[in-house]
């Protein structure tokens, strides 16, 4: 009896300790297992695209500006926002901080891992690809947040938001970057993608060499610089504007003609104003963009406002103007409801783009109107009137207006706003709009025009500089 | 079911009739205290020179086969042994006097030590206190009754987990609730809907360091110690069997919404919404005709149906007690319930030379637990929002009179009733729970002085969790593809399985000599932990048989979407693949510590114990952590002076010691992995797999640690006519497991660390009195506990001061409170134009609300105060108990009056009477609440809804009548007593909603209240 006891207690001691302390997490992907392959760094790769977020873009430029109203359906989703409610804090500028960041880490992370995968002869172009890819997401990430957090396109010793080039140890801080600084960041990173990528890379639906020009126009244009016109019509050269029929197919993901580069997505786009379950808007179309469209009637009046009589219930609809409800169309869906690819860059843009740069640049303003006639003209499928300019403020006002109709809902309005505020004034909202809440007019001089940096990295870095006003 | 349970017990009456006709004699009786005339249970009652006898029931009853030769021995730990020769008596009635040698003994941990020894603070309740109370779980019925822990249950589902904090809140994402151990087994603390309540026998509270040292690695919070009842050596069976029966009922809900005159009313008043173009009379016609109190659409009683049958024997080695516990209650609203089986075995043995003990506790138990859905949400399903906002004048019925399940069948905010019931008619939101809790233990004297011991449990849970969207309910039929789909209807389960090891191996040494009482005891513990959960979501379902997985559509099938004819590249034309999903987790713990025990003279304790443990969860240099206690007691009362004093007992305590805490993440199985980077998996880009950076891990991290100072007295006053104790203390954590802030940069905001301090203090007293003590009249006894808890955050991450949140509680501040309340101050209503005004930093008055004028409020969602109070009555046959409890000091945002005050959603659903009443109108108007289309306040982090959620309550009152008179003759029931009990039957606080209490949440938004419970019970004893 004695000796059997003893035993037993013995025996259970041993099978105690070690086993019990020493669990490591076998069922996770660790560093060291990570990034062992070129197939690796593609998933790595898919990776990053999953978290280029540009729905943050689109959210912030359709509801903090002219663009959206309280919908029918409405419960209060995003009404903060609407008025203009923009504490540190604030979701959606902490969506855009973060999700940008969130795809340069990664980018990074792919990046720094790639020196250390073998690459066989056969994999060599696939591999540079990869490359090319990802230092062009790095590119376009450092673009967004550069647009939303500078104080100032122009001034290249304003502060921008902060470059990161490599993955930091985790306890680091970082001092925001210039202006001057941010742009020679981006163009270099485009340098390094346009080296990589090779010549038959050419997929819409991922980071090509065309995209790469186009993001080049687009920096050119923060910066008034005349060499964008060049670099858009590039792109106006290759690719066609769309007709009315294929305009509208587009936006069913039925036609590429006009597209540049698209993100796929298989989530709903349009929950940004929808509660996509039932399709009830807690956000609509603004009386001041239906007007716009309305007095354009060309097919975008179509493709932005769900105006068709079938009852769909399930992609929102139909508009009742008599009630005052204006329902946002741009996202219908293809096979699901609300879900489409974003058309993140379209040959219509470099028209606007050069046509901007056109009265900036060169003060060229019958040349800017025949750039926007000929779109117009695709929009209307016929000829449209040559319009002539008494001023470049005219012109820049005319091309601003065709801004908002072409580009509604695609992440533009609130930063072309805020590109010419200076010559064309702040956000003025129709007064329909704005008649809940009475928040209509955001002057230009206003502060909200540049982002407040986080409140969650300013508790990282509590010395990092704040944008005024916040 | 209760079909099969009534034939049950008449096959135990037969039964039982058998056995009590074998005896010749029979003598019965009730033990009582002296001091108050109360019923003593577990008095062991034997027959003088033989292992014969039993013990009391809870209602100190006994009933004996002797002959007149007989002696009978009355004992019972803490009074002094009475000696009865039984003649001719047939009863005999025994009053027990408290002993001053006082042996009652106090569970605490591994080992029991005499209750004059202890060195601890601790609180140890009776069985009488929680088995026969209502609730289906052990925990809530603890409120108010030991001072210090706080029960916050924050739903009236039946079961309900409830958050328990002893002395304070301790940690800021670590775990917060006291360890729970029932029979030696640590269990998890947040799960006792599977268990039976009338199993316990006694319950023990470890407050202080030197108690829970023994739980050093999983004590920072204190321990709760559970044990079950068990059967004595020596014993006949005794039989006893309890039923009760009880209907539940809703609040009073302390708020008013409009009915359809007031409503269509006010909107007319405002020029929106239904209503608004209607005249006076169309509007007094339509509220004529329709006034739909919604609450008698989704609310009922609830009932409440108990048995429990136990049986307990004993011979001169070996005893069993073994019970069979059924429970069924049905919640206030609709298909919220909880039915239970319950099935216990416990058998203790040991050798003729009492040398070798062992024993086995095991317990079996099923419940099946539906659910409302998505309680405590805005989600327009959760019945507990309909009361809130449905329109009064939508009918609940259809045109021919039966209920309208749909109303205008889409998801939008005026459908609200009609949803939420058609969701609760329609769908399943169901758990199956199969909960085992078993051990084994053995000791045995292999030398003089020196004894070895062993024991092993098993925690083990197995959920089903069962969710099903019928294809025709309003959120079934979009569920595929946004109800563009063949096949509709949801049908997802998932399983899990949670199996807790834990072995322990000790070697005592214990010595008296002269004076000297010295006991040494060295122990290893080992705990490892398995979490395995699994499972799948099927979407489209064949309306015929949509609950069972024959009805699955298959994943393969194409369903042609935009009518192209070819299959979408992106998958979007397979809308029926299911989903699955498997994880497993395994958390581990190993321990080595000692104990050493010295009382010198019965006057001087001491108590040492120092403890090694190592948590899986750390990494390698941080892994093990030591813990250690000291602490002393001295017997004043025992001291020549005190000689002829009022004093029975006065004993001081002290103690200090360091517990620790892994479970820094709060959840058992957190934190498993947090040292470790990792990548994963996931849905990358454009339907292809991606790998995607999960976690930055922190090598550094490691326990949490408690340094706790207590001191305190217990007294004796006049034979323990009144008696009590008091303690202080001081509770400070270390190194808090927080989110440190880093760049974004990093692609995270935060990562988890080591960092800061938090204090608690405080004092507790319990006081009990037997004011009025007759046996054959009148007896009465006060009881009365309570405490104070100052919290305090001493030290934040990287010196700050303070950490701003964009929550309600969220902010930290070194001086102030955790859980306070970072807000904006409500000014109220501008009389000149009805805009809500608020106070900025310096006090002043403004329109404008900015995040940056928030000020700390000194209200915290944890309360300072907490207690108990009542008293326990006797006249001849009849008791009248009572037992009130209260919290102050506590604060909470009341959201779901923000919701129906909300002057944006006033269009939408109905909104408080409030509204209507006292609205601002016109210049001049003085009044709370702001005008008609002026912006929404609610979601802004403001004083506005900052509510007092103090409360006293009579929590429980049992009226009863034991027919011990009139059974005394009766030769084979030994005992009966009949009792109606009521739960929460009066609550007073200032709180706007139907209850007060909650799991000290921030926020209420639709919650489930707790209910008022009445039942009738019945307790016979065989």
């Amino acid at each position: 009896m004695n000796n059997k006891f003893i035993v037993l207690m013995i025996v259970s001691l041993f099978f105690a300790c070690n086993d019990a302390i020493e669990i490591v997490p076998e069922d996770e992907f660790t560093p060291e297992i990570t990034f062992e392959s070129v197939s690796d760094l593609q998933q790595g790769l898919n990776g990053v695209y999953a978290q280029y977020n540009f729905e943050a873009d689109i959210t912030y430029n359709s509801i903090f500006t002219d663009n959206v109203k309280p919908g029918y359906a409405s419960g209060g989703q995003q009404i903060p926002f609407f008025n203009w409610l923009l504490p540190t804090s604030s979701g959606n500028v902490t969506a855009l901080w973060n999700s940008y960041y969130d795809m340069i880490n990664a980018a990074n992370r792919v990046i720094e891992a790639s020196v250390f995968v073998d690459v066989s002869a056969d994999e060599q172009v696939a591999f540079n690809d990869i490359l090319g890819q990802l230092y062009g997401l790095r590119a376009v990430a450092h673009y967004h947040l550069h647009t939303y957090f500078t104080t100032d396109y122009l001034d290249e010793s304003a502060l921008s938001a902060i470059i990161s080039d490599r993955v930091p140890v985790v306890t680091e801080v970082f001092a925001r970057n210039t202006t001057g600084e941010m742009y020679d960041f981006i163009l270099e990173d485009l340098a390094t993608a346009s080296g990589f990528l090779s010549s038959g890379f050419n997929n819409n639906g991922f980071i090509t060499e065309d995209f790469i020009t186009g993001l080049r126009a687009r920096v050119a244009l923060l910066r008034n610089d005349a060499s964008g016109i060049g670099l858009a019509d590039n792109l106006i050269g290759q690719y066609p504007l769309a007709n009315p029929a294929e305009y509208a197919a587009m936006f069913f993901d039925q036609d590429d003609t006009e597209v540049i580069f698209k993100l796929f997505r298989t989530t709903p786009v349009g929950g940004i104003w929808y509660f996509t379950n039932s399709a009830g808007p807690f956000l609509e179309a603004s009386n001041g963009l239906y007007n716009t469209l309305e007095a354009a009637d060309d097919v975008r009046l179509g493709v932005n406002i769900n105006l068709t009589n079938d009852i769909n219930v399930a992609e929102g609809g139909p508009t009742d103007i008599s009630e005052n409800i204006i329902l946002i169309h741009k996202y219908p869906g293809n096979s699901s409801p609300f879900v489409n690819n974003i058309k993140a860059m379209r040959v219509s843009e470099m028209y606007l783009l050069k046509a901007e740069l056109q009265v900036k640049a060169q003060n060229n303003l019958p040349g800017a109107a025949l750039t926007l006639k000929q779109l117009r003209d695709a929009r209307n499928g016929a000829d449209t009137p040559l319009a002539t300019y008494a001023n470049s403020t005219e012109a820049l006002a005319d091309v601003m207006n065709e801004r908002r109709m072409e580009l509604a809902y695609e992440g533009a309005r609130f930063l072309d706003i805020k590109r010419n505020k200076s010559i064309l004034g702040g956000i003025s909202r129709n007064p329909i709009d704005c008649a809940q809440g009475g928040a209509c007019e955001l002057p230009a001089s206003d502060y909200r025009f540049t982002l407040p940096i986080p409140q969650v990295e300013v508790n990282a870095n509590p010395s990092i500089t704040q944008n005024p006003g916040y | 079911m209760k079909l099969k349970l009534t034939w049950l017990l008449t096959l135990f009456m037969a039964f039982v009739m058998q056995f009590s006709f074998a005896q010749e004699k029979t003598v019965t009786g009730t033990v009582t205290t002296a001091s108050d005339g109360l019923p003593l249970p577990g008095t062991t009652v034997l027959v003088k020179g033989t292992s014969r006898g039993q013990q009391t029931d809870f209602d100190g009853k006994y009933s004996i086969q002797v002959t007149p030769s007989d002696v009978l021995v009355f004992s019972f730990v803490g009074f002094a042994t009475v000696e009865r020769p039984v003649g001719a008596n047939t009863t005999i009635n025994v009053g027990m006097n408290e002993d001053n040698t006082l042996d009652e003994v106090v569970v605490t941990g591994f080992t029991t030590e005499k209750r004059t020894t202890t060195t601890s603070a601790v609180t140890t309740l009776s069985a009488e206190t929680v088995d026969s109370r209502p609730n289906a779980s052990i925990a809530t019925a603890l409120q108010g009754q030991v001072p210090g822990l706080n029960i916050g249950t924050g739903s009236g589902q039946p079961g309900a987990n409830s958050v328990i904090l002893l002395r304070g809140v301790g940690s800021i994402n670590g775990n917060i609730e006291p360890l729970f151990v029932i029979d030696g087994v640590p269990v998890d603390e947040d799960n006792f809907r599977s268990l039976n309540n009338n199993d316990i026998a006694n319950i023990t509270v470890l407050k202080d360091a030197s108690a829970s040292a023994l739980y050093g690695n999983r004590g920072a919070n204190g321990a709760i110690i559970i044990t079950t009842k068990k059967g004595t050596f020596g014993s006949d069976l005794a039989i006893n069997y309890r039923s009760q029966f009880g209907y539940s009922v809703l609040p009073d809900k302390n708020f008013d919404v409009m009915n359809s005159f007031q409503k269509l009313t006010y909107n007319k008043r405002v020029g929106s919404g239904f209503g608004s173009n209607l005249t006076d009379a169309e509007i007094a016609t339509i509220s004529r005709q329709t006034n739909t109190d919604w609450e008698d659409v989704f609310f009922r009683p609830g009932e409440t149906i108990s048995h429990n049958l136990s049986l307990s024997s004993g011979s001169e080695l070996f005893s069993t007690f073994t019970s069979l516990g059924y429970f069924e209650q049905s919640g206030v609203t609709l298909r919220s319930d909880l039915q239970r089986f319950n099935l216990r075995s416990n058998v203790s043995g040991k050798s003729s030379n009492n040398k070798f003990n062992y024993g086995t506790n095991l317990s079996l138990n099923f419940s099946e637990n539906n659910f409302i859905q998505n309680e405590g949400t805005g989600n327009l399903s959760n019945p507990f929002l309909v009361p809130y906002v449905a329109l009064p004048y939508f009918s609940q019925f259809n045109p021919d009179g039966t209920l309208n399940t749909v109303g205008s069948g889409l998801d939008t905010f005026d459908n609200t009733p009609y949803t939420a019931l058609n969701n609760t008619v329609l769908n399943t939101n169901r758990v199956e729970e199969i909960k085992f809790i078993g051990s084994i233990n053995a000791d045995y004297e292999f030398a003089k002085n020196l004894s070895a011991s062993i024991r092993f449990g098993l925690d083990y849970t197995y959920n089903r969790g069962i969710f099903i969207e019928d294809p025709t309910s309003v959120y079934g039929s979009t569920a595929v593809n946004g109800g563009d789909a063949e096949f509709q209807g949801t049908n997802a389960e998932n399983y899990s399985r949670d199996a807790r090891f834990n072995n322990l191996v000790g070697l005592n040494y214990n010595n008296v000599w002269g004076d000297h009482d010295l006991d040494v005891s060295v122990f290893t513990e080992y705990n490892k932990s398995y979490l395995n959960t699994s499972g799948f979501t099927q979407v489209g379902l064949n309306p015929k048989i949509f609950e069972f997985g024959t009805s699955f559509i298959p994943g393969d099938t194409f369903e042609d979407l935009n009518d192209d004819g070819v299959a979408a590249l992106d998958g979007s034309e397979f809308p029926y693949i299911p989903g699955i999903s498997l994880n497993e987790i395994t958390i581990g713990i190993f321990s080595y510590f000692g104990v050493l025990r010295y009382t010198y003279d019965d006057k001087y304790n001491f108590q040492g114990s120092v403890r090694r443990d190592a948590s899986s969860r750390f990494a390698e240099s941080n892994r093990w952590g030591t813990f250690w206690s000291v602490s002393g007691s001295w017997n004043i009362n025992k001291e020549g002076f005190m000689d002829g004093s009022v004093f029975n007992n006065l004993k001081l305590r002290a103690s200090y010691g360091v517990t620790g805490n892994d479970r820094i993440t709060g959840g058992y199985y957190g934190s498993d992995d947090a040292t470790f980077d990792t990548y994963a998996q996931g849905s990358g880009y454009n339907n292809s797999v991606g790998l995607f950076a999960n976690q930055i891990g922190n090598r550094d991290l490691k326990w949490e640690t408690v340094t706790q100072t207590n001191f305190g007295i217990d007294f004796g006053l006049w034979n323990n006519k009144l008696n009590g104790s008091i303690d202080v203390y001081n509770k400070v954590t270390d190194d808090l497991f927080q989110s440190q802030p880093v760049s974004a940069l990093n692609g995270v905001n935060t990562i988890s660390a080591n960092l800061g301090q938090l204090t608690n203090k405080g004092a507790e007293a319990v006081i009990n009195y037997s004011a009025i003590s007759n046996p054959d009249g009148f007896s009465i006894s006060f009881f009365a506990n309570g405490s104070y808890n100052e919290n305090e955050i001493t030290e934040l991450p990287n010196g700050v001061d303070e950490v701003l949140g964009g929550g309600r509680t969220n902010s930290l501040g070194v001086g102030e409170k955790l859980g306070e309340y970072f807000a904006v101050i409500w000014a109220g209503v501008n009389p000149a134009n009805g805009q809500p005004l608020y106070r900025d930093v310096d006090g002043n008055l403004t329109e404008t609300y900015n995040l940056s004028n928030r000020v700390w409020t000194d209200k915290s969602v944890y309360p300072t105060y907490q207690g108990g109070f009542g008293f326990n009555s006797a006249f001849k046959g009849f008791t009248l108990d009572t037992q009130f409890s209260f919290v102050a000091d506590i604060y909470r945002y009341n959201g779901s009056l923000g919701v129906i005050e909300d002057p944006g959603l006033t269009t939408l659903s109905n909104g408080s009477l409030a509204l209507f009443n006292d609205q601002w109108q016109q210049p001049g108007d003085v009044t709370g609440i702001p005008r008609a289309g002026s912006t929404s306040v609610r979601n802004l982090l403001t004083t506005r809804y900052l509510e007092d959620a103090s409360f006293l309550r009579l929590r429980n009152i049992v009226l009863g009548y034991n027919f011990a008179e009139a059974l005394k003759d009766a030769n084979f029931i030994k005992g009966a007593k009949v009792y109606v009990q009521a739960e929460n039957l009066i609550t007073w606080s200032k709180w706007r909603g139907w209850d007060p209490e909650s799991s000290f949440r921030n926020s209420d938004f639709f919650d489930y209240p707790t209910t008022k419970i009445f039942t009738l019970g019945v307790d016979l004893t065989f």
